[in-house]
């Protein structure tokens, strides 16, 4: 009888890390791969070399947070690691260091292969930088590009008034750039949806200047090899203005599906109130394979009431986060339910600010965020599920001025700063499963302690079926955070700056 | 060592060579000198800069202290070289067959490897179906946790690294010093003692035996249904591994319900036999409802005509608990309370209501 290895943990689904001096809570999170997630990293100072240097680990672990790797990178005092993303057989990581953006390429064994650097970006370019949303698997600034090498997303400039897109190799060499054709003046702020060694999706919204509603939104796919235009068309269905909401690519089948927000003939798409949702169909080479389109009074009041702009019977709009493909050819979306509503602290601020002869910045407006949702289409794009989940609800005060924007466009603000509750999702193709999270507090009335705890909630549709979950936070050590991990999984992360450990436990979803 | 020896010659070659550290006092020496070496003046001017925190201090502990542990590895093998040459002066003057000792380090070189490998591969599917409970293929999905598993590239340096880091040096090196050790001494190999084989078996049996009740006590339940796959193979027939696997995806389930399945489930491992992580995949794999229906299938299957111990009531009770067959279960809690009134894992079923 075979005797097995017991030195590695046979009982733990805990990493501890030890020595770690300092931490931000951006230092920590999971690798974007060629085909989602691919680990986990950890990135922190650990030695003082010089009075100008320090030295820093890299820690690499996998989908079940064994330490794959550890490479120690000495990089200048006051780096701030912002974004980092694997290709399949590098690492890109992007570090900010006061005004200087840096990319590094390194490969498997922590040897550098290139790098380039953008000196003395401005303000603006800084805060965007340090305040990406990181709530979903998708990266903000660079991107894999498989084999061929990496994206970077160079238009993050508040100052910058057209964009560009640039491709390198695995060296940092510049491949192709693409920039904006359009002739006249214009803002254009461009987000990449999806990018893999075949493909690049993007979405480029435009105002003829910033104090313009008329937004136009535009889908363009590139050839990721060369940077040539596959596609790239306006977001409009003749006069009938269309918003996008998110890419996905499907390697499998050779699609991207773009799915958004129609409006009605004329309406705008900051003000104005969607009357469903789309979605595109492209093959690689840019021709079209379908075009969908879902109402919300002829569609989804089939399965809950709602007006002929999407507003429930309760007063709340869907946001749709994320969608999916299952291996079956169904489509799974992940939204939550949000509304507005007037901030009765708000308003009485106004009054007494008036009252006073003065004036206050408390916004009239807060943000409701509701219940979560879990659409489910078939490869016809025919809804087949709507199911709704609830949980407590949130508040937010909004600035002023925004009690007067569109469901859409607050939507699309709260998302960029990260407040709604969604966490993230990943799908299990095999089994048909979709898995979201997001986290949330438990009311006093809720807990048994009448105490408030946090916690993460877990959705699981499988085949068909909802089942919810609740992940009790126990611990919150200086700051925590929760990640995705493998379909069925998540991980949470607590650092405690006392005792200088970091703590990462892979938690499985009951259901 | 029980388990793995072939017969009483080589077990009592694993004990002399024991005795040989024990007399030697090398694991006193080894202590010593390991103590010596991090409280040297050395470590401690290193351990202080560390504290104040100067340029590069941390590094240069940290690289001494790995230094320190390649010597202390190196210097232990020097060790097992000693007691091996001495259990052999030990066993010359036993009725054991001092020549067994080349095929333990035969034995001990191969022992990490997968046994199911070699067998053509653990067959999960044919380990786990029931017809109740038909096992199902999407159950065997590919390895989760290997999107960055093409990182664990060994270069030289690093596997350098680890061969220096074991305890044991190359087991063919062992055996050549060994044999050349007794040709020199003009031993001669022993016949073969049926008698003292046959009872060895039989010991070697209930080593097995204990080893997995012992995982099992441990909570070790994976690796316990792992080594009880294992028995299986040897022993086809027997009840009790089916009984300690059955029992284990039991247990799986309560603490995943309980949410404390991460004290006692293991994660995939690149450094894992195949078999050991195919088996933790596939119990990673499972919702805690498949785990419930397993459990309660296989033991249904597999111990029909079972001898009711208190261990057979217990897993009948908790398989039938989970599976959500409350008045099954509370019939074996009843059937248990009658039969072992003053049982031993009364206490288990007390805090399982």
């Amino acid at each position: 009888m075979a005797v097995l290895l017991l030195t590695l943990q046979t009982k733990a689904q805990t990493t501890l890390i030890e020595d770690v001096l300092s931490l931000q809570a951006r230092s920590v999170g999971y690798i974007i791969g060629a085909e989602g997630l691919a680990g986990y990293y950890s990135f922190y100072e650990f030695d003082k070399v010089s009075k100008t240097e320090n030295s820093y680990i890299l820690m690499l672990h996998d989908n079940s947070l064994n330490l794959i790797k550890k490479i120690t990178i000495n990089r200048p005092k006051n780096d701030v690691m912002i974004e980092i993303v694997f290709n399949g057989e590098n690492f890109l990581i992007a570090f900010l260091n006061k005004s200087d953006l840096e990319l590094v390429v390194y490969d498997k064994d922590g040897i550098k292969l290139g790098s380039r650097k953008q000196l003395k970006l401005g303000a603006a370019d800084r805060m965007v930088l340090v305040s990406s949303d990181d709530s979903e698997e998708k990266n903000n600034i660079v991107f894999g590009l498989g084999k061929l090498g990496f994206l970077k997303n160079d238009s993050y400039s508040g100052k910058k008034e057209k964009y560009r897109i640039e491709a390198y190799d695995n060296s940092m060499k510049n491949i192709w750039a693409y920039t904006s054709r359009y002739p006249g003046k214009a803002t254009e702020i461009v987000e990449v949806l999806a990018a893999n060694e075949n493909v690049v999706a993007l979405s480029v919204s435009r105002v003829k200047n910033r104090l313009s509603k008329d937004i136009t939104m535009s889908i363009i796919l590139l050839d990721a090899k060369n940077g040539n235009p596959l596609i790239e068309k306006e977001l409009k269905d003749g006069k009938a203005p269309k918003t996008l909401i998110n890419a996905f690519v499907d390697t499998a089948s050779g699609e991207v599906v773009f799915g958004g927000e129609y409006f009605a003939a004329g309406e705008n798409v900051v003000n104005g109130k969607p009357l469903g949702i789309y979605f595109e169909r492209y093959n690689f080479n840019g021709d079209s394979k379908g075009y969908h389109k879902l109402s919300w009074t002829k569609d989804f009041s089939k399965f809950q009431k709602s007006s002929k702009t999407g507003k429930a019977a309760d007063g709340g709009y869907t946001f749709f986060h994320r969608m999916f493909k299952t291996s079956n050819g169904d489509y799974v979306l992940v939204g939550e339910q949000f509304k507005s509503a007037v901030s009765a602290s708000g308003v009485a601020l106004n009054v007494a600010a008036l009252a006073l002869g003065g004036r206050t910045d408390a916004g009239l407006a807060k943000f409701v965020i509701m219940d979560m949702v879990f659409v489910n289409l078939d490869s016809n794009f025919s809804l087949k599920a709507f199911e709704r989940v609830e949980k407590t609800q949130r508040n937010y005060t909004l600035a002023k001025g925004w009690e007067f924007a569109s469901s859409a466009a607050v939507a699309k603000y709260m998302k960029a700063n990260g407040f709604f509750d969604y966490a993230f999702s990943s799908v299990d193709y095999e089994r048909n499963r979709v898995f979201a999270s997001y986290a949330n507090c438990a009311r006093r009335k809720d807990t048994e302690d009448k105490k408030k705890t946090d916690y993460i909630g877990a959705l699981v549709y499988d085949n068909g079926e909802l089942s919810t979950d609740k992940l009790p936070i126990k611990s919150k050590g200086t700051w925590y955070h929760v990640m995705p991990a493998k379909p069925g999984y998540l991980v949470i992360t607590i650092y405690e700056k006392k005792a200088k450990t970091l703590e990462m436990q892979l938690e499985k979803i009951n259901f | 060592m029980t388990a793995v020896c072939e017969n009483e010659s080589q077990l009592a070659f694993v004990i002399a060579h024991e005795l040989a550290h024990q007399h030697q006092e090398h694991v006193n020496n080894a202590i010593w000198e390991r103590a010596e070496m991090f409280t040297s003046k050395e470590v401690k001017q290193l351990a202080k800069n560390a504290a104040k925190g100067g340029y590069g201090s941390k590094s240069a502990l940290l690289q001494k202290i790995a230094d320190i542990r390649f010597d202390g590895s190196r210097h232990s093998r020097r060790f097992e070289n000693e007691a091996d040459s001495l259990a052999l002066t030990y066993l010359t003057a036993t009725k054991y067959d001092s020549w067994e000792a080349l095929r333990v380090m035969d034995i001990l070189d191969q022992v990490d490897e997968d046994y199911f490998e070699k067998r053509g591969g653990l067959d999960l599917e044919k380990a786990f179906h029931t017809t109740v409970y038909p096992f199902k293929s999407v159950w065997l999905k590919a390895n989760q946790s290997s999107s960055l598993l093409g990182l664990v590239s060994e270069t030289a340096i690093e596997k350098e690294v680890r061969d220096s880091l074991k305890m044991h040096p190359e087991c063919p090196q062992r055996k050549a010093n060994m044999e050349r050790q007794l040709k020199l001494i003009g031993v001669k190999p022993k016949a073969v003692d049926e008698d003292q084989l046959k009872g060895f078996n039989q010991q070697k049996y209930l080593a097995s035996a204990e080893m997995i009740a012992a995982l099992y006590a441990d909570s070790t339940y994976v690796v316990a249904v792992y080594q009880s796959l294992i028995m299986l193979d040897q022993y086809p027939n027997d009840l009790f591994p089916h009984l300690i696997i059955g029992l284990s995806l039991a247990e799986l389930q309560t603490h995943y319900a309980k949410r404390i399945a991460g004290r006692v489930m293991p994660r995939p491992h690149p450094l894992y036999n195949p078999s050991f992580n195919a088996l933790i995949h596939l119990f990673e794999e499972l919702s805690k409802a498949e785990l419930a229906n397993l459990s309660y299938s296989y033991l249904r299957t597999y111990l029909d005509g079972a001898h009711e111990n208190e261990l057979y009531f217990w897993s009948m009770y908790l398989s039938s608990k989970i599976a959500g067959q409350t008045n099954e279960a509370n019939e074996h809690l009843a059937d248990y309370e009658w039969k072992y009134q003053k049982g031993k894992l009364k206490s288990k079923f007390t805090n399982n209501p």
